[in-house]
């Protein structure tokens, strides 16, 4: 099957074209059969399934692009759809695990935590062999007033595949929603989210790590949309580009008029390992209100010749330096992810991939 | 006894100014060494000079360690060969504990993957002495860390790393006291009639619990002037003015000799 996907992650105000960082257009083929195997934790008595009918009054807004979450939502073949019910916690976090062989995965998922709730969704995207795949994934969050989701999305697909994924959330009053993204394979990930602090005191953060080696694209927009009072966001993305990798960052607070008292704060640190990777960043601030704290700060380049002349003073080769650093920016975002074992298995993936000769 | 350091007319610069012209200086097992200076003569120059800091240029001379000449390697095998650093201004590095940075260090000096439990052991017991709260072995890397906790936190590297020539370079600068008494005592613990003490420093009290053998006083590019620890007391009470023209006098490791 042939797929095309326009208008994907659209910076929500267009720049000069020659910049690069508009919009990006994916473009592959996938065998027509699916063949993939799911291993999916069993949802606690607190958890009950959910559809798409619950969330027919709310207004999401998508990151990716309306023409991507259509299509994945429409020739939608899994998912996660689970609603906490009202003050409850869930203390083990809904797990599903997809490993894929062939063909194209299109999960439509949706978390629906009731007011006072909390829940963690762990979705995880891997990949068997070496056959191109292609997943796209939608997932629609509610966090209705002073509920907490936790959604951790890891993606290590093989080099051959294509991912895209779109989130989006509304978070009420009191709530907060916290999407930790871990990007460490693929040859192109497309990856948006769209957070949207419709309460009071909402809060949100979205921490990414992201590992780019050979010809790999990475593409991400993240949009934190401040509607309520005293909203707070917070977007930050770490990751190590290598070879000829491609990546394009688009951060954006958009402070809507009413959104008085709200902060929002961007951070990006890209550590840049070839001459030849090429980073794109768009880092993007909207105010419509006065009372509102907007902050951005990037770190992009090689790593720092101090940093490098300490841990060596230490007894570390320059490899071995390089390699902790990197390893670094990981483990502060798998603080996020529940689960030794899974921790473990990304940091042995994450060591697989650093070859020595990709580090000099 | 056995030479540790051996610099052999050392010019060392940055870009193209020249900070050290011509300096010698021998380092025994067994000895402490202080060397001190007015602001600006160069003592973080010959710290980064001798570990092997890439944004310094030696432009002629040579660094042996036990007899090797180590002039051109990098600060790594420097490291492993059992040379120490202790900076003034340690780098944050996030993201990395102080426990996993210091067990990735002890199995790159040693060769040897430490134990998990055993590490934590040597680790904890270090930090006591330290009068460092345990909690700190699991913050990112000086990161958050005031001026005085990154000066314990490099002596918890050096005791632990246990090398065989230390350089601290202004490890009391900051610190209160107390904090100056902390880390004397654990710069203390670690000298023994094995390993040597390059201590860059402006305030005697660090170095009044320790047996000095050697002060040296860096001016005009070079060792002007060697002596014993009397030289402190004498540089505390006239500053560096009140030297007068022995400065000129006397110089290098052969000064040493003859100052004992």
């Amino acid at each position: 099957m042939e797929i095309k996907l326009k208008e994907l992650n659209a910076l929500p105000v267009r720049t000069w074209h020659r910049l690069g960082v508009n919009g990006n257009t994916v473009e592959t083929s996938a065998d027509d059969t699916l063949s993939y195997s799911v291993t999916r934790s069993a949802l606690p008595d607190i958890v009950t399934e959910t559809n798409a009918e619950e969330l027919r009054c709310a207004e999401f807004r998508t990151a990716v692009g309306e023409e991507a979450t259509e299509y994945i939502r429409r020739e939608s073949n899994a998912g996660v759809r689970v609603r906490a019910r009202r003050g409850y916690e869930v203390e083990k976090p809904v797990t599903a695990r997809y490993s894929l062989r062939s063909g194209a995965l299109l999960d439509d998922n949706i978390i629906f935590a009731e007011a006072g709730s909390s829940l963690t969704v762990v979705l995880i995207f891997d990949a068997f062999n070496g056959k191109p795949c292609f997943h796209g994934g939608s997932t629609r969050i509610i966090a209705e007033n002073c509920a907490t989701v936790n959604l951790i999305q890891i993606q290590t697909l093989n080099n051959a595949s294509t991912h895209i994924s779109d989130v989006s959330a509304i978070i009420g009053n009191g709530a907060s929603v916290n999407v930790t993204q871990i990007e460490l394979g693929g040859a192109s990930a497309t990856v948006g989210c769209h957070l949207k602090l419709e309460g009071n005191t909402a809060s949100a953060r979205a921490d990414t790590f992201y590992f780019g080696n050979g010809d790999r694209r990475l593409d991400f927009n993240y949009i934190a949309r401040h509607l309520g009072d005293g909203t707070t966001s917070s977007l930050t993305a770490s990751g190590a580009l290598f070879d000829r990798c491609d990546k394009t960052y688009r951060g954006t607070l958009d402070f809507i008029r009413g959104a008085a008292g709200s902060k929002g704060a961007e951070i990006e640190n890209t550590l840049l390992f070839s001459p030849d990777a090429r980073n794109r960043s768009a880092p993007l601030i909207l105010c419509e209100e006065e009372d509102v704290e907007g902050s951005h700060a990037a770190s992009i380049g090689k790593i720092d010749a101090n940093k490098l002349y300490y841990m060596q003073s230490r007894g570390l080769s320059e490899v071995e330096a390089k390699r902790l650093l990197v390893t670094a920016q990981l483990e502060t975002v798998l603080k996020n992810v529940p689960g030794e074992e899974e921790r473990e298995r990304l940091r042995d993936y994450l060591s697989g991939r650093i070859k020595a000769n990709a580090l000099r | 006894m056995s030479t540790l350091l051996e610099i052999r007319d050392l010019t060392v610069g940055v870009g193209e100014k020249i900070i050290l012209r011509g300096l010698d200086l021998t380092i025994n097992a067994g000895e402490t060494h202080v060397l001190m200076g007015q602001n600006g003569t160069g003592k973080s120059t010959l710290a980064s000079a001798i570990m092997g800091n890439p944004a310094y240029t030696v432009r002629s001379g040579s660094i042996l360690f036990e007899g090797e000449d180590i002039t051109n390697e990098t600060a790594d095998k420097r490291a492993r060969r059992g040379l120490f650093l202790s900076f003034q201004n340690p780098e944050e590095v996030p993201g990395i504990t102080l426990e996993n940075f210091m067990r990735t260090a002890k199995s790159a000096v040693t060769g040897e993957k430490p134990r998990v439990m055993q590490f934590r052991k040597d680790m904890n017991a270090a930090m006591d002495k330290l009068n460092m709260p345990q909690g700190y072995a699991s913050r990112e890397l000086n990161v958050g860390f005031s001026g005085g906790e990154k000066k314990k936190a490099e002596i918890l590297q050096l005791l632990l790393l246990n090398p065989k020539l230390a350089i601290l370079d202004e490890a009391d600068s900051g610190l209160d006291v107390d904090a100056i008494r902390i880390v004397s005592d654990g710069v203390r613990r670690y000298r023994n009639e094995g390993n040597a003490l390059l201590i860059i420093t402006h305030n005697a009290k660090l170095v009044e619990e320790l047996t000095v053998d050697y002060v040296h006083v860096l001016d005009q590019k070079k060792i002007s002037l060697t002596g014993s620890a009397e030289l402190i007391t004498r540089i505390t009470e006239g500053g560096f003015a009140g030297l007068g023209d022995n400065k000129a006098d006397k110089g290098g490791a052969s000064a040493s000799r003859e100052a004992q």
